[in-house]
């Protein structure tokens, strides 16, 4: 690589972004009309010192919960919000898929709306035009693109608009969570066409709730937390952390809490459960993992018969592991106290994707086909074993014990007790949802010399 | 008005032309609705005031049954533009909010585009007068109506000064659209666009202190300019036309002030 290769493209010092908020109009006005003498507004700091750099070629991901402030950044480095203080410097032309679709008037067609917003968008016009066929062609529209857009769906006008900002080659490319609206198939065209634009030297800002994705075309990366830069640096880093910190209970939340008495008597309490669980399961579970799981009331239902004090996810000698590759074992510990008898009673455990999908679940009864007796006083300790043949993402872990004798009475239940992230790895031989177990084999025989005369399928035009 | 919106301008001219074409879209009549709007209100001025108050007043200009309807449309039809690209203009920003949210764009484009509403629309609707007056009313045509046209952009552009900061005070108080309203209903009648001035005072001799009050009404200047045009077939007076430039240029750095002063707190309100 040479010198200029390696010049920041994208740079960003101590960049800080306040908003006003006023509770009311009339109190803007109030303020105004005093001007300035009576303060009625109150700041939010959405970025707060916010420093950065990216290379040219460089694909650089912002990962963070939602409203940690990587909308705002993205929209200041687009130039949409403008920093209260501090600065930043983009060399060269910026395309942001902030605008995807924004700049199309339904009643146009989509031909006219590419023209259109090439000109808002500030495009070249002719430029546009000398690769119109393409983009149609990339966007797998067809005839429709001469019809009026307000007839098109939403996942058309997301291929509409992603094929237009891929095909106009700008230097800094800033996509926002839009990628996943697409069908698998589009998604993926659009990730090929992401490796063609950053062979071409075109620079990636990609802000995604998307990790496996994130960690898979980043380089670099920074998990925002409130405004604040959490961590910047590898992207694999930066997503571990980001889970870690998440997960319920986790270091996130224990940031930025109003009430630190409420907090202090709950960790008190977490911290008394761990010290008196069974010394056998002391290496399994950490102080951490009953902070975020034993006082929890957000997510949880239940007659609390039995309660859930601590949820675990390891690796196969049960060492805390969050991360996992395709195909990787993980043992998910589940440990209760039962505060009340049962006859039959059952544990459960389920994986729920991204998108609130249930990718697996069961619970004990129904794969062994026995129900657990419980004692008042007793500790559970409950083990799920689970080979991860899933497709890579990240995956909350859904937890509880409920009766098992038919009439259905849940004793606890925690959603997303724990998160898991499953990467690539060196198992990706599938695509979709599982790994199902599968074996494949192809044959060969001769004679078909007589069959390629006729040329069924027109292969030789082709 | 200014550079960055030249720019754009192929933007703003292609979505002014878009948004005729389309705000009446699923109509039958579609663009002419445009047109036929404005006609039907002038249709029902010079009933009342040209049948039930007779075509008094009318001691200048041209006679006949026509009078008083060319007197009406040579000012009523660039107010209306003015009137109406105003109120577009204020709740341009609001209205496109979902482009300002997320495109760099410089906010000025919308009132520009407005404005070009403005004025293709008026310039039509004029342009149906001027050949109903010459062709049914026998007044015209005179070489003095071309005047019209800059004077047109004038007066537009005063709107679209005005634009500039009734938009940027309306992103923050959703009030300013409803009671500018009001205002400019009340403006139109304080300034002599369906009356003649000199109902005001006696025409022989001008009541001083009235006429005073008229020049301190800016768009009094433009509306009697399309008196003079179209109504009298006259040349505009050169102090009028340098009373007209110097008001749409005032007015637009202000209103370029005021936008450069709220341009980064309105994108965060938005």
């Amino acid at each position: 690589m040479t010198q200029t290769d390696r010049q920041p493209i994208v740079s960003v010092r101590n960049l800080t972004k306040r908003f006003k908020c006023y509770t009311t109009p009339a109190a803007r006005l109030v303020e105004w009309l005093s001007l300035g003498g009576i303060q009625k507004h109150s700041l939010f700091t959405a970025l707060d010192d916010i420093s950065l750099s990216v290379r040219k070629g460089e694909f650089f991901g912002i990962v963070g919960p939602n409203g940690s402030g990587k909308s705002t950044l993205l929209k200041i480095l687009t130039g949409v919000l403008m920093p209260t203080s501090g600065s930043y410097e983009i060399t060269g032309r910026v395309t942001s898929l902030l605008e995807l679709g924004t700049g199309f008037n339904p009643e146009l067609t989509g031909r006219e709306n590419l023209i259109n917003s090439g000109r808002l968008l500030g495009f070249n016009e002719r430029e546009t035009l000398s690769r119109m066929d393409r983009i149609i062609d990339f966007a797998e529209l067809g005839e429709q693109i001469n019809l009026p857009i307000k007839y098109y769906s939403t996942g058309m006008v997301v291929r509409l608009a992603f094929s237009l900002f891929a095909h106009v080659q700008p230097d800094v490319f800033i996509v926002d969570e839009a990628l996943s609206v697409g069908d698998v198939g589009f998604s993926r065209k659009c990730f090929e066409r992401l490796d063609q634009m950053r062979e071409a030297g075109c620079t990636l800002l990609f802000c995604s709730h998307d990790l496996p994705a994130v960690r898979k075309y980043c380089d670099h990366a920074m998990f925002l937390f409130q405004g604040k830069c959490a961590y910047l640096g590898s992207a694999a880093e930066a997503t571990d952390i980001y889970v870690e910190a998440m997960s319920p209970g986790g270091k996130a939340h224990r940031l930025g809490v109003a009430d630190q008495d409420a907090e202090r008597a709950e960790h008190r309490a977490a911290a008394e459960l761990h010290g008196s669980m069974p010394d056998a399961l002391s290496t399994v579970f950490e102080i951490a993992d009953f902070d975020r799981v034993a006082t929890v009331s957000k997510g949880r239902v239940g007659t609390g018969a039995v309660r859930i004090v601590a949820v675990r996810t390891t690796d196969a000698s049960d060492r805390p592991r969050s991360t996992f590759n395709v195909g990787d074992r993980m043992r998910c510990h589940i440990l209760s106290l039962a505060y009340d008898d049962a006859d039959q009673a059952t544990v459960s455990c389920q994986l729920v994707n991204r998108m609130g999908v249930g990718a697996w679940g069961t619970n004990h009864a129904l794969r062994t086909g026995q129900t657990t007796p419980v004692r008042r006083g007793r500790w559970l300790h409950a083990v799920f074993d689970v080979k991860l043949d899933i497709a890579f993402d990240t995956y909350a872990i859904d937890v509880g014990w409920g009766d098992a004798s038919g009439k259905g009475h849940v004793f606890d239940r925690i959603t997303a007790a724990a998160s898991v992230t499953v990467s690539p790895g060196t198992h990706l031989d599938f695509i979709g949802m599982a790994r199902l177990d599968c074996e494949s084999e192809v044959t060969e025989y001769g004679g078909a010399a007589a069959g390629l005369a006729k040329d069924p399928v027109g292969a030789a035009e082709r | 008005m200014d550079a960055v919106v030249w720019k754009y301008r192929k933007y703003v001219w292609s979505s002014a032309l878009a948004d005729l074409r389309h705000r009446f879209s699923g109509s039958v009549a579609g663009y002419l609705w445009n047109v036929f709007v404005p006609l039907a209100q002038l249709a029902v001025y010079a009933l009342i005031f040209g049948i039930l108050f007779s075509n008094s007043g009318m001691d200048e200009g041209p006679k006949g049954p026509f009078a008083f309807i060319l007197f009406l449309c040579s000012g009523l039809l660039a107010w209306n533009a003015f009137a109406e690209t105003l109120m577009r203009s204020t709740a341009s920003f609001v209205g496109n909010a979902g482009y300002l949210k997320k495109l760099p764009l410089p906010e000025q484009i919308f009132i520009a585009q407005e404005a070009c509403g403005g004025f293709l629309t008026a310039a039509i609707s004029i342009g149906i007068f001027l050949i109903f007056a010459a062709a049914i009313a026998h007044d015209g045509p005179y070489v003095q109506w071309l005047q019209a046209i800059p004077l047109l952009a004038l007066f537009l552009g005063f709107a679209y000064g005005l634009g500039l900061v009734f938009a940027c005070l309306h992103v923050f108080f959703r009030d300013v659209q409803p009671f500018l309203n009001v205002v400019v209903l009340l403006w139109m009648w304080l300034t002599p666009v369906v009356y003649r001035e000199t109902i005001l005072s006696n025409a022989q001799h001008p009541h001083p202190v009235i006429m005073r009050l008229l020049q301190l009404n800016p768009a009094y200047h433009y509306v009697a300019g399309f008196h003079d045009s179209l109504w009298l077939g006259h040349w505009v007076a050169w102090q009028r036309w340098v009373i007209c430039i110097g008001i749409t240029l005032a007015v637009n750095l202000v209103g370029m002030w005021v936008l450069r002063h709220f341009r980064s707190e309105i994108r965060d309100v938005l």
